[in-house]
């Protein structure tokens, strides 16, 4: 059986790592230093904050403790963090050092936090619940009543995370403060407006519970916002949490979005009843998938979703039979892409081997045109066409 | 080369009877090797009149003591941090590279407890050792630990040459029950090898950082040791060893007892 789902060490590094002011220690082996940092390749290059240990035999042998203690001491002098994430991998967990004890030692200097993210003990998904919620349970304090939007399930290195809360931002704009839990900083935390609605892309349950339970702060649960509807049912939620009206920004999103895709309505005809598969987390699948169904019209033949389904060889091997001529999902699908010979849609985590530095948001006023446009131009630049739908003379691509 | 690792339960006086033990064999004429397999690092206190540097902590780890007995200790972490077994491992593997027990004629390696994980059972692996010795009292908890190592070494026995050789009986216990460690011994498979009385002797010498053999060459406990250290060398039995179930070993000793 192949998985592809991430180990619980990236879970918690995503909730963490976008963090603003903050430097993330791993006390982990290389590999797990090189793999995260490698998250970041496609984004700001220049914005790493993150150091490791870099465990070796003799930190094993004789206790980490050591390494920690000088690691910490060196980010403190050299990188000046407003705060700190300590995040453990396996091996500092199964020879179980006392990291708490450590961190212990430094909290009257600086906020710092100890992270467990031994790969071995659980997946992803709960090492960024467990992660989100430890950072709430330290830091989380109510502050002010500024009307706030507080997102969870946006990942530190999503693909367009940062090109997707500038949208978000830029939609809401004066009206709303939004607030993306997993790149705000540790002064944002302990100032989380009263007047806040916490709204959950299919990640952060944990979190958001705990804060309606210690904060009194509500939440909404949805997928992620993909398309006009994706938008229209944020733009419910938030109108009805703080009763205000955003029926003219999402007005405005609908021109924008019917101007864009008119320029290329015959390419968009042929992607009515296109068979596709499509492989995402539950906080995007969900979203991605009633975009391209509903919006666009296509045809989701399979469908992998990375929190529930675990065999993805058996996914490879049902799509090798099937007529999808589309796969949309992360750098890890270039393998069924390859395979069939059919293009590879990114939108989900991880993307790392794509950059992106332009303002091209999948969300917001312009996400439905900047996506249809990644997505046509992902099907020109196909090596082959595949799929009933292709070979028929009236295709748009010959 | 003679390659024997002595197990037993923790406190059981492993280190006392290897350090005689060894200078037992270099008064016999052999060149001799010991190797502490404990973060302790005091296998060889007596040995060398001092605690050593280790094979973790130094370059220069192997030291010379009693009649020229080489004397090392694998060495670890403090009590409660990082990972004694792993410790165990990069020591053997070090011990190995460097070749320094080339031209040895018995090495002897001192165990730390019970086989608690990989690490402490390293030297029934990859040929490090080929003869097992359990060191036991009479006690019950004792013969319990001893049986439990007789399961880690039966596990060995499938992949290696490494065969247990018998059990040591140590007398230093409230009460002496040799009939029941030999028909234990002989449910395992095994045999009693020979038997250490308990000797105030032991104690001086340790107490000035000596072996007995060393300290009190004349008398009945010494003799004892030589004794024990010439059966070991004609020892011929090797066997895969039987472990009883714990219903069996509990049985025996109350039965016995």
């Amino acid at each position: 059986m192949k998985s592809i789902r991430p180990c619980r060490i990236f879970g918690v590094y995503e909730a963490v790592s976008g963090m603003k002011d903050n430097v993330t220690i791993l006390h982990t082996v290389t590999g797990c230093h090189f793999a995260t940092l490698s998250m970041k390749l496609g984004r700001s290059m220049a914005d790493v904050n993150q150091t490791s240990t870099i465990i070796n035999d003799k930190d094993i042998i004789v206790s980490g403790e050591g390494s920690l203690k000088k690691a910490i001491e060196n980010t403190i002098d050299l990188y000046k963090p407003k705060s700190i994430t300590v995040i453990t991998g396996c091996v500092a967990e199964i020879v179980k050092d006392d990291i708490g004890a450590v961190v212990k030692e430094f909290e009257n200097q600086i906020d710092i936090i100890y992270l467990d993210g031994a790969g071995f003990k659980t997946d992803f998904l709960e090492g960024y619940e467990y992660a989100q919620l430890e950072i709430m349970r330290k830091y989380g304090s109510v502050k002010g009543s500024s009307r706030t939007l507080n997102i969870f399930g946006i990942l530190a290195n999503d693909y367009k995370a940062e090109e997707d809360i500038e949208a978000f931002k830029t939609f809401f704009g004066d009206e709303i403060c939004v607030n993306v839990m997993s790149v705000t900083g540790v002064e944002s935390k302990k100032m989380i407006s009263e007047n806040s609605l916490n709204i959950c892309f299919g990640r952060g349950i944990e979190v958001c519970e705990f804060m309606k339970k210690e904060l009194n702060i509500p939440y909404e649960i949805m997928s992620y916002p993909y398309g006009l509807l994706g938008l229209k049912e944020l733009c419910d939620k938030v109108n009805s949490h703080f009763d205000i009206n955003l029926e003219e920004k999402y007005t405005i999103a609908e021109e924008v979005t019917m101007g864009g895709l008119k320029k290329v309505y015959s390419y968009l005809d042929s992607f009515y009843g296109l068979p596709i598969g499509l492989v995402g987390s539950t906080g995007k699948i969900k979203g991605m998938e009633s975009f391209l169904q509903n919006e666009l019209g296509m045809d989701i033949e399979l469908i992998f979703n990375t929190d529930i389904d675990q065999d993805y060889e058996d996914f490879i091997k049902k799509s090798e039979v099937s007529n999808i001529a589309l796969v949309f999902g992360s750098s890890f699908d270039h393998d069924i892409s390859n395979r069939l010979r059919i293009p590879l849609i990114p939108y989900e985590y991880p993307v790392f081997d794509r950059v992106s530095i332009s303002p091209i948001s999948f969300v917001g006023t312009y996400g439905v045109v900047n996506f249809v446009e990644a997505l046509i131009n992902g099907v020109m630049d196909g090596v082959r066409n595949r799929g009933s739908l292709y070979n028929e003379k009236d295709m748009f691509l010959w | 080369m003679k390659k024997i690792c002595f197990y037993g339960k923790g406190g059981i006086g492993k280190s006392t009877i290897v350090s005689n033990l060894a200078c037992a064999f270099a008064d016999m004429g052999n060149k001799v090797a010991v190797v502490g397999c404990d973060p302790k690092a005091d296998s060889t206190r007596n040995i060398m009149g001092r605690k050593i540097d280790t094979v973790l902590n130094t370059e220069a780890y192997v030291h010379n003591g009693y009649k020229d007995i080489l004397c090392i200790e694998s060495g670890g972490p403090s009590p409660g941090t990082g990972c004694a077994g792993r410790g165990i491992v990069a020591a053997l593997d070090r011990i190995k590279e460097d070749d320094v027990l080339k031209g040895v004629d018995v090495v002897i390696y001192d165990v730390l407890g019970d086989v608690v994980c990989g690490g402490f059972s390293a030297p029934l692996r990859n040929n490090v050792c080929e003869d097992v010795y359990v060191i036991s009292t009479s006690d019950y908890m004792a013969l319990y630990a001893a049986n439990n190592i007789c399961k880690g070494i039966e596990k060995y026995t499938k992949s290696t040459d490494i065969r247990l050789c018998g059990i040591v009986l140590n007398e230093r216990s409230s009460t002496v029950n040799s009939a029941m460690v030999e028909a234990i011994s002989n449910m395992i498979g095994t045999q009693v090898v020979g038997n250490i009385p308990m000797s105030k002797e032991i104690s001086k010498a340790e107490i000035n950082r000596k072996t007995v053999v060393e300290m009190f060459p004349d008398t009945e406990i010494s003799s004892r040791f030589r004794t024990l250290a010439q059966s070991i060398l004609e020892n011929t039995h090797r066997c895969v060893p039987a472990p009883i179930t714990d219903e069996e070993l509990e049985e025996i000793c109350l039965k016995m007892s």
